[in-house]
């Protein structure tokens, strides 16, 4: 059965209410019960700040992809009469949105939402086939309208429609058996079948003394030095704590003299003043009755732990969650016999009439003074409270939605609302004339009602599409998007995308249709990305500031279901800034934010993920839910990356130079990081002891290298024993490979290592730095070093040399080199997950499924655990 | 230390020189009004203070409410018992008043106020509900007009705050005031101790040793800066040297603002238009009139003289000339209100934006207590007047152009009935602070192709519905 909860009751103004934790309560005992059932969580998009956290607190329970977003064009608020036609356009389309989904049964969580908020909660305009439940809360409005509705003529009105909507549901499920009996009683459809599934408390209300520090904080807080009587108020008449204070004025001296009085909620303005000029008619001093207006669900559970006795006074209830959260945490309890409230009690002894001063004020002096009745109604209280839970309140729901879909299911041939009659719904709605609403009402729609359902995984390729900066990282998104267009994934469909700093995305069609050899046929359009739940992006090029400018997007796309991660290449930036352009660490940190605060990120080796995991354990993100770190390696398969072909003129005159004598290789770009100087000045050591070696240094010049430069260009070993070989190609570097005796990678920091991987291919041994990616890539197929100065990296050279000659160097043998085949399709299943279907391409050498998970919530950023080594 | 202050004329800064070495003082702020812009009391709150606030204006009590958790807030208004209790709110103004003469008079400027029953608490009662023995450090009262039956409403009570702060100027202009009451504070062994321009200040018997803190206007000594955020003139130089910085993303809204400023002009000059409108249809009327009369004494003089006869015809040809203007008056009016819609439906991507939203619940409150007034109805200039005041924040946070316009509205002469709306909001920009820039129009060319046959498809049903109107 596929059961779709309509969750606006915990989206709009009524959140942090009653409404609102009943709403997500309910939910989750739901997912928690469902067994085999599907539960689908729809979600408005137009109470944008409730979606993350719902999303946050579904995590670990129901898959991201069963949480969806409808949207429609708004304000909607029906408080604002100038918001009718959206409202009504609104009410048409979340109906066809929550039929597309193609439920066995819809529950509406909350049918009176959307007055002073965007919320729209309609039962059967459109949709007449789907079994509609609702949950019954309280008819409190409707019964007292001198206090609720009357001179407030647009809420009366919204609260009648609404009511309407009630009655035409199929069936209510009722939070008690008291709002059973009121829905039966006096909603007009008086067949309506109600069920009380019931409510519970929020698993933060439990029997748990507060710390020492916690109870004088909290003392301090709410001023309150000794024992005292707990209330919860509103300010409402129906709450009765008017009463409650003229019984507390009632008590003996002695047990008023040892108990304070504290009311806590949010009263306030004039409700406040005639509460407190109340107390003072009663005689009682202004501090031995308090007011807490705002006290957060935690200090709320101390205080119920902490408390002499909880009194409910109230006159009307739907449930009445105090009196249960009070049990909850081992309070003594007792209560107005009003309502719901004795059902909730489950104890005569503990009820009194809440309009009889008298018997209030009798029945707090009797439990305040008999500490046997006391701790009585302690066990009692924690009995009771084991009553309730949301898993049976969630398991009551099913049953009730299980029997519905029995009776009902077999006859009616199901048909989904089609867009056609969506359409000539809205027809006839004037505003709809006017383009730009008829416009957004069409994206909304659009969006609502993806198109086909494969899912897509967009790749974001923003600077190979549109200029190509021929960095490495361009390598490799050319390398990794031919193997992807090569051997198209079963189960989802590749979609390259790109954006501009002022553009939003769009499908990179025309670049494709180049890259993939079929350009000018036909014409095709860069279309404006279309994306749903399900779909996941990928930031594989990097534009660092244009994923920058669309931080809110990404947060949007991940509202909606869309996966969002990116390939992290190295965090060198902002790790040592030292050795980059001013100014870069900035712009490299604010693209790092945003990756933080995705759902995850692949990194091109282990040591970079562990980087990362540092780097976003250090840095507050917005996040909410888990980042994933994840881990692959980069493909060394050079056939495969479009190799460039020549030699210059004098290359044998060169080959034979290092043929000469030991040729040491220093393999890349020439910038700092790399740490060229101190090699330079370890071999001016060397050759001035008379150690006949040659240096070459192979790459283009970088940044911040000018004396560098300098000092090789102007060196009196230049062209004997110190080469410096600025544009060579692949095809001539392998040459040069072939002819040295070892490669040294003296760099403070790389992302991977490609030289080392290259080395190996040929064989040749290698000297690293000892730093943790060149130990991941070469492990022991290399001599580390890890020299501070030039005198120790001499003495590590010689060192190795020494070595060489008793043959006991270490080669870099098993060093298993990655196929771009094997590393794309790795990314890939990072990406979109390893499917079975999608297995069948290539296999994965086991040791590369390890997963460096780094569970980076805001509240336990220290929680990094780190896979164990390959 | 350096401190922000935040009140209109220095107030805050003048009390604090003399009340800061007292810990988690008490304040009273009769008409605290907004609890941020030109606020006395919030430099003490933030420095751990805590007081009463009384504010009749329901859109700023929901503001106090909001911001200042540990403060008792009080929407009434302060008077003597006998004093009516009919409150005078100006939406969106400073301007709201308990006193009826002050109310008329910005009426007959041109504001339109409505009358709102309020509790009246004499200061006598007020200063009961404190707790018992609680020291007050300051009082201020502002309540525009009403200050000397605020005073009168103080008999019996006990509490001596040890410093009141009184505006002592009418309302919007230099005249002052405090003849009509000072005797009474005075009788109460107040000595004055300081003017600012603006407000009295009264130092109590038995803190006289604060009087010295008066003896000088606030300079740099006193080691403050401004918020930025006042209504005065004075402190637009300081948004001016933030304001470069963004002016590039100034640029790109100054089209909204010009949006707003239009509709405005629109809005006035529809209304112009009809005055005119309404002129022409009673000249119309009359010149008919005149006509008919003309014509009967044509009849009656049977054609006597040419004279009448030539008479009766130009007054005819005048009727239809005016009956003419009078139309084209009206098209002017039906043009102006398009305009009007057009604007409207612009500013609505502010209504779709975050902040907008996200101020929901406050307006929900101020709209439940509105609910419960008399003759409040949704006509077009109401409507209108939310989407304006959103825009004006737009030109509040931008200085270049708000100089501009301050220039510009100084040479119109119209600064004096400008300034009230202006501040009121102001005020709300401390609520809608991010706004984002209103949606753009949304372009066929911007939408995916599913939502480009969506449309089509919704044209096309809309087409259908007409069509089957037009046959039915």
């Amino acid at each position: 059965m596929k059961i779709v909860l309509d969750m606006q009751g915990a989206q709009g103004d009524g959140r942090f209410r009653g409404i609102g934790r009943y709403t997500m309560g309910f939910a989750k005992g739901v997912v928690r019960s469902r067994g085999d059932h599907e539960i689908i969580l729809a979600l408005n998009g137009l109470l944008q700040e409730s979606i993350e956290p719902i999303r946050a607190a579904f995590d670990s329970l129901l898959p991201q992809r069963n949480i969806r977003l409808w949207h429609s064009p708004g304000p909607t608020a029906a408080m604002d009469p100038a918001n009718e036609a959206r409202r009504s356009i609104a009410e048409f389309v979340r109906e066809s949105f929550l039929s597309q989904l193609n439920p066995d049964v819809i529950h509406v969580c909350s049918v009176f939402e959307g007055f002073g908020d965007d919320g729209v909660t309609s039962i059967g305009l459109l949709d007449k086939q789907t079994p509609i439940t609702a949950s019954l809360y309280d008819l409190i409005p409707m019964l007292n309208p001198e206090e609720y509705l009357d001179g407030r003529q647009s809420y009366a009105m919204f609260y009648e429609k609404n009511l309407k909507y009630l009655s035409r549901a199929t069936q209510l499920l009722a939070i008690s058996d008291f709002a059973r009996a009121e829905g039966k009683a006096h909603l007009e459809s008086g067949n309506l079948p109600i069920t009380n599934v019931s409510s519970a408390a929020d698993a933060l209300f439990h029997k748990q003394p507060a710390s020492e520090e916690e109870e004088r904080a909290l003392r301090q807080k709410f001023g309150i030095k000794d024992s005292f009587v707990l209330s919860t108020g509103s300010g409402e008449v129906r709450k009765n704590t008017a009463r409650l204070i003229q019984a507390y004025a009632g008590l003996s001296p002695k047990v008023r003299s040892a108990y304070k009085l504290l009311i806590v909620g949010k009263i306030e303005g004039i409700e406040l003043l005639h509460l407190t000029a109340h107390v003072k008619r009663l005689g009682l001093g202004v501090d031995t009755v308090q007011f807490a207006h705002y006290v957060s669900d935690q200090e709320l559970a101390q205080l119920y732990n902490l408390c002499g006795l909880f009194v409910c006074p109230s006159l009307h209830e739907g449930f009445g969650l105090p009196v249960l959260e009070a049990m909850a945490c081992g309070a003594p309890v007792i209560c107005s016999d009003a309502t719901s409230l004795p059902e909730v009690m489950g104890n005569e002894d503990a009820l009194f009439d809440p309009v009889d001063v008298a018997s209030m004020c009798a029945k707090m002096e009797q439990v305040l003074v008999d500490d046997r009745l006391a701790s009585s109604l302690r066990r009692h209280a924690l009995k009771q409270s084991k009553k309730f839970s949301w898993e049976e309140t969630g398991r009551r729901a099913i049953e009730a939605w299980e029997m519905l879909s029995k009776h009902g299911g077999k006859s009616r041939p199901k048909k989904t609302v089609s867009e056609a009659a969506l359409m000539r719904s809205l027809a006839p709605i004037p505003s709809l004339r006017e383009p730009t609403l008829a416009r957004r009402v069409a994206v909304c729609i659009a969006k609502n009602h993806p198109g086909d359902g494969t899912p897509q995984l967009l790749v974001d390729i923003s600077e190979l599409a549109q200029r190509d900066a021929r960095t490495g990282i361009q390598r490799v998104v050319r390398s990794i998007l031919s193997e992807w267009v090569a051997h198209p994934p079963p189960n989802c469909r590749i979609e390259p995308v790109y954006a501009t700093k002022e553009q939003g995305y769009r499908y990179a069609r025309r670049f494709m249709a180049k890259f993939a050899g079929a350009a000018g046929q036909g014409e095709l359009e860069d279309e404006v990305v279309e994306c749903a739940a399900g779909d996941v992006f990928i930031g594989l090029d990097l534009q660092g500031h244009v994923v920058a400018s669309k931080r809110d997007f990404f947060q949007q796309l991940r509202k909606e279901g869309v996966t969002v991660k990116f390939v992290v290449y190295d965090l060198l930036c902002v790790l040592m800034p030292q050795y980059f352009p001013d100014g870069s660490a900035d712009d490299f940190a604010a693209w790092l934010t945003v990756v933080c605060e995705s759902d995850g990120a692949v990194c091109i080796s282990k040591a970079v993920a562990e980087d990362l995991a540092r780097w976003c354990g250090q840095n507050e993100g917005r996040r909410r839910r888990p980042l994933e770190i994840d881990w692959f390696h980069l493909g060394a398969d050079l056939q495969n990356s479009s190799p460039s072909s020549g030699r210059p003129p004098d290359a044998d005159a060169i080959l034979q130079v290092l043929r000469q004598r030991p040729s040491f290789l220093l393999v890349g770009t020439l910038e700092p990081r790399k740490a060229h100087a101190q090699v330079m000045d370890a071999f001016e050591l060397l050759w001035r002891s008379d150690c006949d070696v040659n240096l070459v240094i192979v790459g283009r010049e970088g940044w911040k290298v000018e004396e560098l430069i300098r000092r090789i260009s102007g060196h009196d070993e230049l062209g004997r024993r110190l080469l410096w070989l600025k544009g060579v190609s692949d095809a001539f570097l392998e040459e040069v490979y072939s002819a040295s005796t070892c490669l040294i990678a003296a760099s403070y920091g790389e992302g991977f290592g490609l030289p080392l991987i290259e080395a190996a291919r040929h064989g040749i041994p290698i000297i690293a730095r000892g730093i943790p990616v060149f130990r991941e890539v070469a492990g022991s197929g290399a001599f580390y070093f890890d020299a501070t100065s030039e005198n120790d990296l001499a003495q590590e050279i010689r060192a190795w040399l020494a070595l060489r000659e008793e043959g006991r160097i270490p080669l870099p043998k098993a060093m298993a080199a990655q196929t771009w085949r094997n590393s794309a399709h790795r990314l890939l299943e990072l990406c979109v997950g390893n499917d079975e279907t999608m297995s069948h391409g290539t296999r994965v050498a086991k040791g590369r499924r390890k997963r460096t998970k780094a569970a980076v919530r805001a509240s336990e950023r220290s929680a990094v655990d780190v896979g164990e080594a390959q | 230390m350096t401190y922000i202050s935040y009140a209109q004329n220095f107030e805050d800064v003048m009390l604090w020189r003399a009340l800061r070495h007292v810990k988690n003082g008490f304040y009273i702020d009769i008409g605290a009004q907004d609890p941020v812009v030109d606020s006395v009391s919030l430099l003490f709150y933030e420095h751990g203070w805590s007081g009463m606030n009384v504010e009749p204006t329901a859109q700023y009590y929901n503001m106090l409410l909001a911001a200042r958790k540990r403060d008792t807030n009080f929407q009434v208004t302060i008077g003597t018992n006998n004093s009516g209790s009919t409150f005078y709110t100006f939406d969106g103004t400073g301007l709201s008043t308990a006193d009826k003469e002050t109310a008329l008079r910005h009426s007959k400027a041109g504001f339109s106020f409505r009358e709102v029953e309020v509790g009246v608490l004499t200061l006598d009662s007020l200063f009961e509900a404190l707790p018992d023995d609680q020291i007050v450090h300051w009082m201020k009262i502002d309540v525009e007009g009403q200050e000397q039956q605020v005073l009168e409403s103080w008999v019996t009570s006990k509490v001596r705050p040890w410093i009141l702060v009184i505006e002592s100027t009418k309302p919007l202009t230099r005249e002052e005031t405090f003849l009509a009451w000072e005797a009474n504070v005075t009788s109460k062994s107040y000595r004055f101790a300081y003017f600012d321009g603006l407000n009295r200040y009264y130092v109590s018997a038995e803190h006289e040793e604060l009087l010295e803190a008066f003896r000088v206007p606030p300079n740099i000594f006193d080691g403050f800066v401004l918020s930025g955020q006042s209504s005065q003139p004075f402190y637009r130089i300081n948004e001016l040297k933030i304001g470069q910085a963004d002016a590039k993303a100034q640029q790109a809204r100054l089209e909204a603002q010009e949006a707003a400023l239009r509709a405005q002009r629109v809005e006035s000059e529809r209304d112009l238009a009809e005055i005119r409108a309404r002129e022409a249809e009673t000249h119309a009327r009359e010149a008919e009139t005149h006509a008919r009369d003309a014509g009967v004494r044509a009849k009656e003089a049977e054609a006597t003289t040419e004279q009448v006869q030539v008479n009766a015809a130009q007054a005819k040809a005048i009727a239809v000339q005016m009956e003419i203007r009078a139309e084209q008056a009206s098209v002017t009016a039906q043009n102006a209100e398009t305009m009007v819609q057009q604007v409207t439906s612009q500013l609505q991507g502010v209504y779709a934006s975050k902040a907008w939203r996200s101020t929901a619940p406050l307006r929900w409150i101020a709209h439940q207590s509105r609910q419960h007034l008399p003759g409040l109805s949704g006509r077009t200039k109401h409507a209108i007047k939310r989407p304006l005041i959103a825009s004006l924040s737009f030109v509040q946070t931008r200085p270049l152009l708000k100089a501009t316009l301050v220039n510009a509205i100084a040479k119109l002469g119209l600064a004096e009935q400008l300034r009230p709306w202006y501040r009121g909001a102001v005020a709300r920009r401390a609520a809608v602070s991010h706004l984002e820039a209103p949606r753009a129009e949304l372009s066929f060319e911007d939408m995916t192709p599913r939502a480009k046959h969506l449309y089509q498809q919704l044209q096309a049903a809309i087409e259908n519905e007409q069509n089957r109107n037009a046959q039915g």
